[in-house]
């Protein structure tokens, strides 16, 4: 092999140096758009696991007529068990799942029954009328513990405020019933 | 050079006297062929064990020859006589010896180490080359020199059944000290020159043949110079392939400055990327987003506690009686039938829930909200 054939490879330090800062400033015009498709990805992530756990309740409870019972925080609940049958726990990196369940009331009007007529002076006044029934029913609502303000923010811009809502570090998800109805 | 380590003996013969003369010629041992012989270097197949075996030396070895120098030896050498050397005197060494150990007229240097052993080096081959013999002696000295002042043990007394060198017929000789490093004498030959020259040549462009030489066979002075200028242009040629060029300092300088800027504009771009690597800033939670849920909060506990009431006909006596309870949400009654809910925002401003006239801004929730718009 003829020497003339291999040219000196020559790397001093002055190139190395003009090299990693290139690289340093290639990296920092990336690192934007990285840390954004890392959050994206992040939110991806959230909806599809919450969209799991309200499928896994409305599924327990169109077959039950309830909703499961409310769980701590990272803890699955046992009807719901099977949607999340390769994890332990509800708890990630980033955030926590919590399945929560309310109660609301609502106030109804008794229902119509033959009401007597009044025959003179005896009638009692308007302001006596008849008393408002209670009634209560249950809703779910999947809860996310989440130091990362954007990541709740995404999640409520999402899911709109009709049914969820931010508090501190948590985002709540009310789930409605299949047909409509949150509960009953 | 032959080195041969063999049994110690414990009845070498003590050197004799030399006798100048020659010996008759009735060595089988051509002075020819030995001047011809390259050195043992190249011709000894590298260090071996020899066991020593008995032998006797045809002819009575005798003191023919005496040699206080190299130069003596080398003269010696060089004799036409083809057995004229058997046996050399070379000074007084005490534990150097020469003697003819393998009764072929040729001449070995023997030295007896600590161990009591034998090292043989072979000269029989050697007397034609001066410098191989002065180099063989160098060599030789050196070692002796190296342990000169150390005691020198007692050789131990010859057991039967180890073969031993009859050395009976042979005579010692003490050699003389020849200082470390002697110098070779040089001798120019112009057709070396001209083949140094082709095997640099050839060395350089790479076309040395690799059968140009054999490490092997390798025991004369052109042989030694064609190896040296073969090693001489294969380093060059190493050298020119990777010879790493040193930059300058004005050199270096500049190419620091241009890393150091590049570096400086690196931090600057992360501090402050532009709009075009700037994606769309990621949402926040607005004052309006987390007055609205600490609204729809107070909203929903409002709920648990009418719960409550609904069920035990009675407000319940603390926020641990419910069985939902929302964080950061407290309890106060203000009557039996009415109570007010109190939380606050991140900058310490309190919303209240007023069970008797929650607020119009309740009520719109309260239409809008998916649990609650349906019901009361």
């Amino acid at each position: 092999m003829s020497p003339r054939a291999i040219g000196p490879v020559s790397v001093t330090t002055g190139d190395v140096l003009i090299a990693l800062a290139f690289l340093a400033f290639l990296g920092a015009l990336a690192y934007p758009t990285v840390r954004v498709r890392a959050f994206r990805s992040l939110v991806e992530d959230v909806s599809s696991e919450v969209e799991t756990m309200r499928s896994a309740a409305a599924g327990v409870f169109s077959r039950d007529g309830r909703w499961p019972d409310a769980g701590a925080p990272s803890a699955i609940p046992s009807e719901l068990a099977g949607a999340f049958s390769g994890d332990s726990t509800l708890a990630r990196d980033a955030y926590t799942l919590q399945w929560s369940r309310w109660e609301v009331v609502d106030y109804l009007p008794p229902p119509r029954a033959s009401t007597p007529t009044p025959t003179d002076a005896d009638a009692p006044p308007d302001s006596v009328g008849p008393r408002l029934v209670a009634v209560i029913r249950d809703v779910g609502a999947i809860v996310v513990h989440s130091g990362n303000d954007a990541l709740l923010a995404a999640l409520l811009a999402r899911h709109g405020p009709a049914v969820s809502f931010v508090r501190d570090t948590t985002w709540t998800l009310t789930v409605e019933a299949p047909g409509g109805t949150s509960g009953g | 050079m032959a080195r041969k380590r063999k049994k110690s003996k414990s009845d070498a013969r003590p050197a004799k006297g030399g006798k100048k003369g020659r010996a008759p010629g009735d060595s089988e041992h051509s002075k020819e062929d030995a001047a011809e012989a390259t050195p043992a270097v190249a011709k000894k197949k590298g260090r071996s064990k020899k066991t020593a075996t008995r032998k006797k030396s045809s002819a009575a070895a005798d003191v023919v020859a005496a040699a206080e120098s190299t130069e003596e030896l080398a003269a010696l050498g060089r004799s036409d006589t083809p057995d004229a050397v058997t046996i050399v005197d070379l000074g007084a060494v005490e534990d150097l010896e020469v003697i003819d150990l393998e009764a072929d007229q040729g001449l070995e240097v023997i030295r007896i180490d600590d161990e009591g052993d034998l090292e043989v080096f072979d000269l029989d081959e050697d007397l034609a080359a001066d410098d191989a013999v002065a180099a063989l002696l160098a060599e030789t000295m050196a070692f002796v020199e190296s342990e000169e002042g150390t005691a020198k043990p007692p050789v131990p007394p010859l057991r039967e059944e180890s073969p031993v060198v009859e050395a009976e017929e042979a005579q010692t000789i003490k050699a003389p000290r020849v200082p470390v490093g002697a110098e070779l004498p040089a001798e120019p030959n112009p057709d070396l020159a001209v083949a140094m020259s082709e095997m640099r040549h050839a060395g350089l462009t790479g076309d040395l043949d690799d059968d140009a030489f054999d490490l092997g066979e390798v025991s004369g002075v052109e042989d030694r110079d064609r190896l040296l200028a073969a090693a001489l242009a294969h380093a060059e040629m190493q050298e020119a392939i990777y010879r790493v060029p040193t930059s300058t300092g004005q050199t270096r300088r500049w190419k620091a400055t241009i890393a150091s800027l590049i570096f400086v504009l690196a931090l600057f771009v992360a501090a402050r990327p532009p709009g075009f690597v700037m994606p769309d800033p990621p949402a926040r939670v607005s004052g309006a987003d987390e007055l609205y849920g600490i609204r729809v909060t107070l909203l929903i506990q409002s709920q648990q506690i009418e719960a409550f009431r609904a069920r035990n006909l009675r407000l319940p006596n603390s926020m641990e009686e419910v069985a939902v309870q929302l964080p950061g949400v407290r309890l106060v009654r203000s009557s039996n039938r009415l109570y007010q809910l109190i939380a606050y925002t991140r900058r310490g401003e309190a919303v209240v829930y007023d069970s008797s006239t929650p607020g119009p801004e309740f009520e719109g929730i309260a239409r809008e909200w998916v649990t609650t718009r349906g019901g009361s």
